[in-house]
């Protein structure tokens, strides 16, 4: 009997070895704002981390889900490309864009495609995370809420110090000028 | 003689009956009024940049607000003035003396004129010291009480309600605090 | 590969026969055996799963009073469309899985996978403090279904770990506690000195009363100061005594 196990053993093995390492890319896309104003930037981090064995070469990311028409993309790219990622390997890509329209909008995921391994030529196309729904808030909400108006401020002190200091200058100038004819007095 | 001072001290109580009185002149008046506008009108700027309240959709509002903060600041002002005012009389009083002592210097006048003088005088100076002091302590107080009710109490209300609320409320308070002293 | 697989597995099941037959076990039913383990949903073949915990990095880990987040991978390798639902976990004992200590919210994905696709899924939730040093068992599984709508359960990560303490720089009870004991300190300090200046006090110090050069004759009329001096009149009380 023990050399029924022992053979099974053997034959196990054998059959592990037989499984060809492949890539396998784990996409991650985060929006990293913490609130989303229309025509204000909203910074977007896309992650692609390597688990497999094998380096995922010819690695190409598409964002196809900020249309032209509602979103200026203000730097980075929708588009990017990696020859190869190494396995236990990961890298980044960061994309700034712009909305041009408040209101709800669905942050869905862009797409990956990657060749995975050299002897394969089978490309696997990857969708990453999806962020999920956000609202984007019109920006005169955002500026009375969040802005911190210090111009404003420093316009309003400038401009009511005149009517504060003014009487205060004058009254104190003659109340100190008959206090000091008492004191000078008694001297 | 004596029928031509009395009358004068008719006229004279008369005047001086005028200067002790609550009414106020025509020139302080304005003054307060003028003033009350000016800072009345201050924090239409801060909420028309941070509460971004728009001005012209709005004009009816900040008139009407302004028009009954200017009057409530006004009747403050003249309340503080009056009671400052005689305080400060009598504080001022014996420096009053020295400074009409000093001016007669070594002449020698009646009594009665000399009184007058300072009485003028005192009054003069009261009146200048405490229409400034009330227009300054007034000030600060509705300043301040409006940037702590538009801007941390009421905060999260509407901008309209929180306008008329700030500033009519500190203006309200403004003219309670006045009737205290 | 699946040859191997084959030979391996009627192998095994011809020696654990055979076992059988030399050591004749009496088998006892235990309660296990009437109720079925798990919810009765099983994976699909054609789903390929894999785990990553992107925060904390560096394996699998968690650390207390924190977020943990996990990226998990599913490639559809069944030759149908395969429709992810919902991905939710839960804390279980240590020692006996069947015991939940904790249920995660569920999060749905809702989305389509055909052939040969792959797609990525976040999931984030809070360790809380509880678990702080604790071993705890952390179950994550996934649902999902295929086109003919039947439902799959798949535990895609269920292993214990333990949970770490998170490394603190400020934490704001210990610093109370260090401006207290401060506190206490200067006020201990303080009484002590107190304690000790009163010991002192009650020597010598006898009542003076107004010597001459204190009082201020200014305000008096020159003409009742020609009157009399203090000493003149000091003098007269005393001569009158």
């Amino acid at each position: 009997m023990r050399l029924f196990v022992l053979l099974a053993c053997v034959c196990f093995t054998y059959a592990e070895e037989q499984k060809l390492p492949e890539a396998r890319l784990l996409s991650l896309k985060k929006v990293l704002n913490r609130y989303l104003v229309e025509n204000r930037d909203v910074s977007v981090d896309y992650e692609l981390f390597n688990v497999g064995d094998a380096p995922a070469l010819n690695v190409k990311l598409t964002d196809r889900t900020f249309p032209p028409s509602d979103f200026d993309v203000v730097s980075g790219s929708l588009d990017a490309k990696f020859e190869k990622i190494l396995p236990g390997a990961n890298v980044s890509h960061s994309l700034v864009v712009r909305p041009n329209k408040y209101g709800l909008f669905n942050f869905t995921s862009a797409e990956v495609t990657y060749r995975i391994s050299e002897d394969s030529t089978e490309e696997r196309i990857s969708f990453t995370t999806e962020p999920g729904q956000g609202g984007i808030m019109p920006e005169v909400e955002y500026e009375r809420r969040f802005s911190p108006h210090y111009l404003d401020w420093a316009v309003f002190a400038l401009v009511s110090m005149p009517s504060i200091l003014l009487p205060y200058f004058l009254y104190h100038s003659s109340k100190s000028r008959y206090e000091g004819l008492v004191k000078s007095k008694a001297k | 003689m004596s029928g031509v001072s009395k009358a004068k001290k008719l006229t004279r109580e008369d005047e001086l009956l005028q200067q002790f009185s609550n009414n106020v002149t025509a020139r302080n008046s304005a003054t307060f009024y003028g003033n009350a506008a000016i800072v009345a009108i201050l924090p239409i700027w801060l909420f028309y940049r941070i509460q971004q309240l728009d001005l012209v959709s709005n004009a009816i509002l900040f008139t009407a607000v302004s028009a009954v903060s200017t009057y409530l600041l006004a009747m403050a002002y003249a309340r503080v003035q009056f009671v400052t005012k005689h305080k400060l009389a009598q504080k001022r009083e014996q420096a009053i003396n020295r400074e009409v002592a000093l001016e007669f210097g070594d002449r020698k006048v009646s009594r009665d004129e000399r009184d007058e003088r300072v009485l003028c005088r005192k009054n003069e100076v009261a009146q200048y010291e405490a229409t400034h002091y009330s227009i300054f302590y007034n000030n600060s107080v509705f300043l301040s009480l409006v940037v702590f009710l538009g801007f941390y109490l009421f905060r999260s209300l509407a901008p309209g309600l929180n306008y008329i609320l700030s500033v009519g409320g500190s203006a309200g308070l403004v003219a309670f605090l006045s009737t205290g002293k | 590969m699946k040859i191997f697989a084959v030979v391996f597995t009627s192998l095994l099941l011809v020696g654990v026969s055979l076992a059988e037959d030399d050591e004749a076990t009496e088998q006892v039913e235990t309660i296990e055996d009437l109720i079925p383990e798990g919810t009765g949903y099983e994976k699909h073949p054609g789903a390929d799963t894999h785990i990553l915990f992107t925060k904390p990095g560096g394996g699998y880990r968690l650390v207390s009073g924190q977020e943990a987040h996990i990226l998990l991978g599913f490639i559809n390798r069944a030759s149908e469309d395969l429709f992810i639902d919902t991905l939710d976990a839960s804390f279980r004992l240590a020692g006996d899985y069947n015991s939940v200590i904790q249920n995660l919210s569920a999060v749905g994905y809702n989305r389509k996978l055909s052939t040969g696709q792959e797609a990525s899924l976040f999931y984030q939730f809070h360790v809380d403090n509880v678990f702080s040093g604790m071993p705890v068992g952390l179950e994550v599984s996934l649902m999902y279904h295929d086109s003919e709508g039947k439902v799959y359960r798949e535990a895609v990560f269920n292993s214990t770990l333990t949970v770490e303490e998170p490394e603190v720089s400020f934490d704001a009870e210990t610093f109370f506690l260090y401006v207290f004991l401060a506190a206490a300190i200067v006020l201990g300090a303080v009484l002590l000195l107190q304690c000790v200046s009163r010991n002192k006090k009650p020597s010598g110090r006898t009542e003076t009363g107004t010597k001459d050069g204190d009082v201020d004759y200014a305000w008096l009329p020159s003409t009742v100061l020609k009157q009399g001096t203090p000493k003149s009149t000091r003098q007269k009380k005393n001569k009158s005594e």
